[in-house]
Parts: C-alpha cells; structure tokens; sequence
C-alpha cells in the first residue's frame, strides 16, 4: 500500500515505469547540456585565467573600463530605441492590416513573415551595399549632387533591427487583434467612445499584454544579436562583439572575462524577462473570442492609401532579401558589383563553400530528430503528468530561450572542451546548440495542441486494450502532428538562419551557410554572400510553403 | 467469454485529504443494467475510473468475478468504456474506430471486418463507416463509441454520463437503445448518470451515490417508493417535507391533524414526512389533514402545479392532474390537503434516517 500509493494516475506498472524513465532522461538531458554548461560559466566568471583562482577581477575589469561599460550603455541604449520603435511601427500597422481590407494581402504577409525569419546580419550587409560609402544608391545619390550621412554606427543598428523587428510584433499583435471578442469593441462604441479613442482606450489595453510580449521578443533578439552590430555598427561596440572579441581574441583568449560578460548579458535578459512578466501577468485578461471581428472594406481612396503604407514598410524590411537576390546574379569586381548578369557568383561557392550548404542542412535535420522527440515526450510531461519534476522540465527547456546565441556558445564551449566529454570542435557541439536553442518553438506549439486534445481519447484506446506507450504512438502522436510539424519547421527554418552560437563553435570543417555569409561579408565577397543568401531565403521559403501546406494556410509563425 | 459479476469492496480515493470516493461497496450480478446515480461532484466518475483502471484504488479491492483486478493495467481489463464526451479517434474513420480494439487483440482479415460490420449494424451506423468522426452528428458520434466498445465483446460495459450532450428527445430514444442493446448482449453494465428519470427509466438497479458514500443500492422501483434517507426521497423525483412529531405509531403534522402511518412504533420524536407532489390530494377547507392557502398555480398540460403555503409556515408543491380536478384552484384560496398515507416515507429529523416499519 505505501509503495503504490506515490503513483495517484495510471495504474499500469510499465507506464508508469516508462514516463518516470523519460522524466529522469529529460532532466538529465537538461542538467548535463543546459544547467552544467551554465554553471560552469558562472564559475569561469570567477575564476583567474592563469591560476583558476577565486577571483573578483573579471567583473571588476568590466565595471572599471569605461569601453565596457559604454558597450554596455550601447546595447541598452539600441535595445530600448528599437523596442519603442519597433513597437510604434508595428502595431498601428498591424491594425491597419488586420481589421481593414487591404489589397495584395498575401504578399504583404509574405514580405513581413520573411524578412522576420531570415538573419539580421543579412539585412545590415544588405543596407551597407545600398547605404554604405560604396553603396548603390548611396553612389546614385552622390551623382545628382546629394550626400546623405553615414549609416554606420548607431543609426545603422536601429535601421536595421527597427525593419527586421518590427514584423515580430507585426504577427503577434495582428494575431490577437483578429481575435479579440468584438462585443468588447461594440460596447465602448454604444457607450460613446468611437473611433482613434475607442482603439486607445479599449482595444489597446486589451491586447496589450500582446504588445508587451512581442515588444519582449524584440528587446531580446535586439540585446542579443552580434551579427548586426559587427558589420554596421563600426566603431559603435554593444556587448555581444565585446563578447566575441573577448572570447574569440587572436592573442589569447580570456575565457574568465567573456564568462563575466556572459554571465552580465543574462543577468539584464533575466530581469527584463522578470519585468515583462509581471507587467504582463497584471493585466492579462481571459478572453474567449466570441466573435472575432470583421473586416472592414474601406473607400478605394482610404484602401489605396492603407495599402501603401502597409507595402511600403513591409518592402523596406524585406529590401535586404531582394537586393542580395539580384546582387547574387550580377558580375563581381572585387567587392564591388558590376553591371551585367553572371552566375559567377554561384559558381564559386559552388567550388569553395558547398560543404557549409551540406552542412546546414545535415545539421539541422539531425537536430531537428532530436528535437521532435524531445518535444514530444517533454510536451507529454507537461501537459499530462502535472508535478514537481514536469514543471521542471517545463522551466529548464524553456531557460534558453533569453541567451542570446553567443552567450549559450561560450558556455557550450566552456563544459565540453575537457573530458569526459569533449565535443567542441566537432558537428554534434553545433548541433546540440541548434537543439537547446530552437526547442522552444516546437515544444511551445506541441503543449499547445496536446492541451487541446482530450485525455479520454487516450484512455478510450488504452481500455481497448492498447497498452499507454503504445497508445502514445499510435493515438497521441498522430494527434499532435499538426502542431508538433508546424513548430518543427520553425525550429528548422530557425536553425538554418542562426549565426551567433555557430561563430563560435564553429570549425573549418563543420562551417554553416550563416557563418559562410558572415565570412564573406567580412572578407569583402559580396557576391559569394549575395548567392549563398539567396540560397539560404529559397530554403527558407520552401519551408514555409511546407508549413503553408501543412497547416493548410491557418497556421501562425509566432 | 461471458459476462462477469463485479463486487466492490471497501473502495477508497483520496486526494489530498479529501475522499472522493469512501469505502464503496456494491455487489454487481452478472448482465446487471447497474446505474451510479447521484449529484455532480459526488465521485461517481471517480469510482468509474477505478472499476477501469485510470483511477489507482487507494484502500480497498474490486473483483471481477473472483478475481482481483487492483493491479491489472487498464488496457488488460477487458473493458468497454463509453466516455462522455464520447473520446472518438479523430484521426480515424468509423470502421477504423470500431476495429481499433480488434486490432489490439490481433483479430485480421475476415474476422476483423465482419466482426466490426456486425457492430457497426448494431448500432445502425453500417452506411457511415467511411466517415471521419469531424463529419457526425452527435447521436452518430455516441453510436460510434458504443459499438466500438461493444465489438471487443468487454467482460463489462462502463458507461460515463453518455447521453449527456445530446438534446432530450434524442437522450430518451438513445437510452431505450441502450437498454435493449445491453439486454440483448446480456453483459454487465455499470452507468453513469445525474440524471433520476434517465436512471430510474433504464437500471435494473441503482447506487445512489452522495459525498463519496453509497447512500441506498436498490431496483428503481424500490428507491422510489422507499427511500431509505431524506438525500435519496429528496434526490430522486420531487419530495416535500413537511415537519410532524412520532410517538407510538403516530406521527402529529406540525400545524395539522395527528394520522397513523406505516411508522416503527418504537421512535418517539420529531420527525419529516416526504410527501411527494402528487402524493396528496387537494382538497376544500377543513376536509383534510393539514389546512394551507394556494400561493401560486402553474398549467403545465398534464396537471395543474400548485404551490401551497400551510397552516405551519412551510411551503410545498402539489400536482394534480388536469383530468381529475374538479375545482379549478385559485391563487388565495383556502384549500386543505388529504395525504396519502400509505405513500409517504417519515425520516427521524435528527439522522435523516427512514422510520418507515
Ligand atoms: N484528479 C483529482 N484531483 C483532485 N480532486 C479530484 C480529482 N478528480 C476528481 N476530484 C474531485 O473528486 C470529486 C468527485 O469527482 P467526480 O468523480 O468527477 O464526480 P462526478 O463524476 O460524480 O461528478 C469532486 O469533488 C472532484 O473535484
Ligand atoms: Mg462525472
């Protein structure tokens, strides 16, 4: 009696036996890959580089040197800018795109959901071959006699992360714009509060708890990104390059101070996260859309001009993606592009970098393996075995979501560069930062629709004398196949556009069509970028033509 | 295999500190109709989930025949269950669904599909069977769980408030199927319901259930006539309660006359007499037992539904058929009432116990 009593579900000893087995695989997954790798970052952080030491020093020399603490101010400054600007781009314009019938639609959408997924690197290389000193219109303009200033700097990384980021907030807020119970929206009007006031009084603070998560999202990716930053920012320094250039230093390595970094990087993630939350879970409401609202058809003039404004911002964003399409077909002189049609371009990647196409995509299926299974038995445990250790897991696999990539390579690094388990070096360090880091996706949308399939499915199938492991597969599986395979091509879409973590694990051998780009760019081979871009946005696309087909048109990419 | 007998012992659920279901017996004869029956909340699923598997029983045994199932898993019960939100495979067609157990027991070929076929006829579903369940009607849906759960020819039939979502006309004509359906295949059935009509149409017996306990087992008939406790008179159909004192075989109406009833002659105190609607006859003034004023009436097509306030402050309800009234009954009028005595049941008003002889 003592020793049944624990166990208050399922009755079956080998159920029992399996699910208790996967927790213990689960959380040991999560403790040797996630939890290990980032304690052993916090440690380095306190360790002197030449004795191992308990040491101070590594955040003394951060908050001494006035080039890290202005990094720092640097990354907080662009991540705020952007977040206020991102948000105030995105949401009017998610109004206007979702409660008023614009013209070409679909194309819009398009545009914005993929200058979202491609990397941001990509659009701030692209802005320079426009913008920059050599740039296209930079060079039209200079001919009729018009000089517009430089866009390095801090200019450039707000253009750049303001156009890639407002779309997140784009697709969130429309999101819950299209399904907010009108009646609420119908009220105030019956009250006497119409129009621009109705929208501001009512609708907004209703779905603001959406904003605020999407403005979240946007501060995050912003705090993160490295890419960007190098490549535009010139002399403007945030803190992930400082992280690189720690870490990654030609004359020697400090492990120690970039482990500070990290650990401050984090830090800032996490209290923010905090904020968000608590902000958020004070004026979340429960809604259940009765009846969503409908669209409304505007006066040809009005509908034109909303079009427009609409088009226009989701062109510039998705500006970077057509320009190294076109750029990718052009003939190349030394860094500059020449006019004329040439698949040169092409042809020497084809030659010198088609390991790094081979690799993303072997990479990304590997991981996407692993985490399909993972989700799928960790959805599990979240949503049908409620407890201690599922609410565990639930927290530790979502815990990579705020590291920013380079913060989650340094410390993959730091745990796998010993024994007993040395990976770096090797494809399966990348692949299980694709894995740690891309999770979050397809575990979110697998909880999401195994919340709403209903449990007695399951037992009915179990009392039909189907035993629990084997219903899972046969019944629970093939039900949660719509929401596990529209988050796994997001992790996968994801995976193939990720930059930071594989800069710093990569090899020679093991390089990733992102990284491929970010060398060339650095080393002035623009028309090799321009063609492995255009490479990498077709699969891209393809993927979401599969996640199209897929959800048949009803699925949501945020 | 034939049908088994189910006995309960002792069974127990506790969560927390809370039992859901305490100390449970009940003896099932084979190819018993068996009805749970009693309020929402009172662990009647609970118990259901028990006798199937999904509930692990905390205290206490359950016997399938002789045999001790407490720690067979729940696919190896040999088990039917009909779930109340009916638990369809989404992802499979009709027949799929059918032969979903056949295939779990490794039933092929022409066996698999015949045997299916037969179910599905059973349950006249036959010309559906390449639907998706997406593209049934509720009552197809609830015929689909049936015959899915019939096929496997279970040792026992569980059934979980399965008439519940479907609208009243087709819950009486579905109930009627069941019971035929359950006749016809003699197997032993243990069902759930809220409901006291829906229970009392279609059981060969009922448990009535309240808080975890068992408060009365018996035929319909039986718990109708006799209640045992005032929760079961009060529980299963409409009973009023008027107050009165016992002593020696004679039970005084508070407020009225002092009658004989059929009461134990050994009980000396006070008492409630359920009296159900229409139990008593209205009658004029002074004629009756208990003198009250007609507070308000109600035409509901077979009877007249009249609200009465009596002499002693309570209030109760009074049918009288429309066909058998003479006096058309306003409200203000004086009127008395002629219980029936041999119909009505005295509980002790301290344990709400019957004192009935
Ligand atoms: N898993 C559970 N944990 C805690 N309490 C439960 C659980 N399942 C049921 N209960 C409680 O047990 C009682 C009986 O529930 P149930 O058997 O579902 O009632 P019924 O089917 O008669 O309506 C209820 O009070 C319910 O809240
Ligand atoms: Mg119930």
């Amino acid at each position: 009696m003592s020793k049944t009593s624990a166990k208050t579900k399922g009755t079956s000893k080998r159920s029992f036996d399996f699910w208790v087995a996967m927790t213990m695989v689960i959380i040991i997954f999560c403790l040797i890959f996630i939890v290990f790798p980032f304690f052993k970052l916090i440690i380095q952080s306190f360790q002197n580089q030449g004795t191992n030491s308990f040491t101070l020093e590594n955040y003394a020399k951060f908050f001494q040197k006035k080039y890290y603490r202005e990094a720092l101010g640097h990354s907080l400054l662009i991540s705020l800018v952007v977040t206020v600007l991102a948000t105030a781009l995105g949401v009017p314009l998610a109004y206007i795109g979702s409660r008023f019938n614009l013209y070409l639609k679909r194309v819009i959408y398009v545009m914005i959901v993929l200058s979202m997924l491609s990397p941001p690197f990509i659009g701030a290389y692209a802005w320079i071959t426009l913008l920059g000193r050599n740039g296209l219109i930079t060079g039209w303009l200079n001919a009729i006699g018009i000089s517009i200033g430089s866009i390095y700097g801090f200019k450039g990384i707000v253009l750049v992360f303001t156009l890639k980021l407002y779309p997140m907030v784009y697709l969130y807020v429309s999101g819950a714009l299209t399904t907010i119970d009108s009646s609420l929206e119908e009220a105030s009007e019956n009250l006497g509060v119409s129009g621009i006031r109705r929208v501001m009084k009512v609708t907004f603070p209703v779905i603001m708890p959406t904003i605020l998560s999407a403005a979240l999202m946007v501060f995050m990716t912003a705090l993160a990104d490295f890419g960007t930053p190098r490549l535009i920012g010139e002399g403007y320094t945030t803190l992930p390059v400082v992280i690189y250039k720690e870490f990654l230093n030609e004359v020697g390595t400090d492990t120690g101070f970039a482990s500070a970094l990290s650990v401050v990087i984090i830090l800032i993630a996490l209290v923010v996260l905090l904020v968000q939350k608590r902000v958020v879970d004070r004026r979340s409401y429960n809604m259940t859309s009765l009846r969503p609202p409908a669209l409304v058809e505007l006066p040809v003039p009005k509908k034109i001009l909303a079009t427009l404004a609409v088009f226009f911002v989701s062109f510039l964003s998705v500006l970077p993606q057509i320009t190294v399409t076109i750029q990718s077909f052009m003939k190349t002189k030394g860094p500059r592009f020449v006019a004329g049609f040439s698949l040169d371009s092409y042809r020497e990647i084809g030659a010198k970098l088609s390991n790094s196409i081979v690799n993303t995509f072997v990479y990304a299926f590997i991981a996407l393996i692993f985490v399909i299974v993972l989700s799928l038995l960790g959805a599990y445990l979240i949503v049908r075995r409620k407890g201690a250790s599922s609410d565990a897991i639930d927290l530790l696999l979502m815990f990579p979501y705020v590291i920013p990539g380079a913060v989650l390579g340094i410390c993959l690094t730091v745990a796998f560069n010993v024994k007993p388990l040395i990976l770096t070096g090797t494809m399966w360090i990348i692949i299980l930062s694709f894995v740690i880091r891309k999770l979050p996706y397809t575990m979110r949308s697998s909880v999401g629709i195994l919340y709403q399939i209903d449990s007695s499915v399951e037992e009915a199938s179990i009392s039909l004398g189907v035993p629990p492991m084997k219903t899972f597969v046969k019944t629970t599986v093939p039900l949660m196949m719509p929401g596990l395979i529209s988050g796994a091509v997001l992790s996968l879409v994801s995976m193939m556009n990720t930059l930071s973590a594989t800069l710093i694990l990569y090899t020679g051998k093991t390089i990733t069509m992102s990284v491929a780009i970010f060398n060339c760019v650095n080393n002035d081979a623009f028309g090799q970028a321009a063609a492995l871009s255009t490479i990498l946005t077709l699969a891209t696309v393809v993927c979401l033509i599969i996640f199209n087909i897929i959800t048949k048109g009803k699925g949501s990419v945020v | 295999m034939a049908s088994q007998s189910v006995k309960i012992d002792n069974a127990t659920k506790i969560y927390g500190n809370f039992k859901a279901c305490d100390q449970i017996c009940l003896d099932i004869k084979e190819g018993e109709f068996f009805t749970l029956l009693g309020p929402s909340g009172c662990g009647k699923t609970t118990l259901l989930r028990m006798i199937a598997g999904f509930n692990h029983i905390d205290e206490g045994q359950i016997f399938f025949n002789d045999k001790k199932i407490n720690d067979i898993p729940a696919a190896k019960r040999n088990i039917g269950m009909v779930f109340q939100n009916y638990a369809i495979f989404p992802h499979l067609t009709v027949e799929e669904n059918v032969q979903y157990g056949l295939k779990a027991r490794k039933v092929k070929g022409e066996e698999l599909k015949q045997r299916a076929l037969d179910a599905m006829k059973m349950m006249q579903i036959d010309g559906l069977k390449d639907r998706m369940p997406s593209q049934l009607s509720g009552g197809q849906q609830q015929r689909v769980a049936l015959a899915r759960a019939i096929v496997i020819t279970p040792d026992i039939l569980l059934m979980d408030e399965p008439l519940c979502n479907l609208d009243a006309k087709l819950r009486v004509a579905m109930r009627t199927e069941i019971r035929k359906i359950q006749k016809k295949l003699n197997i032993t059935t243990i069902y759930v319901t809220h409901d006291q009509e829906e229970a009392l149409a279609i059981s060969d017996r009922i448990a009535v259930i309240h808080d975890g306990k068992v408060e009365q087992v018996g035929n319909p008939k039986n718990i109708y006539v006799h209640p045992e406790n005032e929760f079961v008179a009060n529980f299963i159909g409409t009973s009023n309660f008027i107050d009165g004192e016992a002593d020696n075989g004679k039970v005084r109406i508070s407020g009225g006359k002092e009658i004989t009833l059929n009461v134990d002659p050994v009980f000396s105190g006070k008492v409630k007499l359920a009296v159900r609607p229409e139990y008593a006859a209205i009658e004029d003034a002074g004629k009756g037992d208990i003198e009250g004023t007609i507070a308000f009436s109600t035409f509901l097509g077979d009877f007249m539904n009249y609200e009465i306030t009596l002499e002693n402050g309570q209030t109760i309800e009074i049918n009288e058929y429309t066909e058998n009234i003479l006096h058309q009954r306003n409200a203000g009028d004086k009127i008395s009432l002629r219980l029936m005595y041999d119909r009505i049941n005295v509980f002790d008003a301290e344990t709400q116990r019957s004192i009935m002889k």
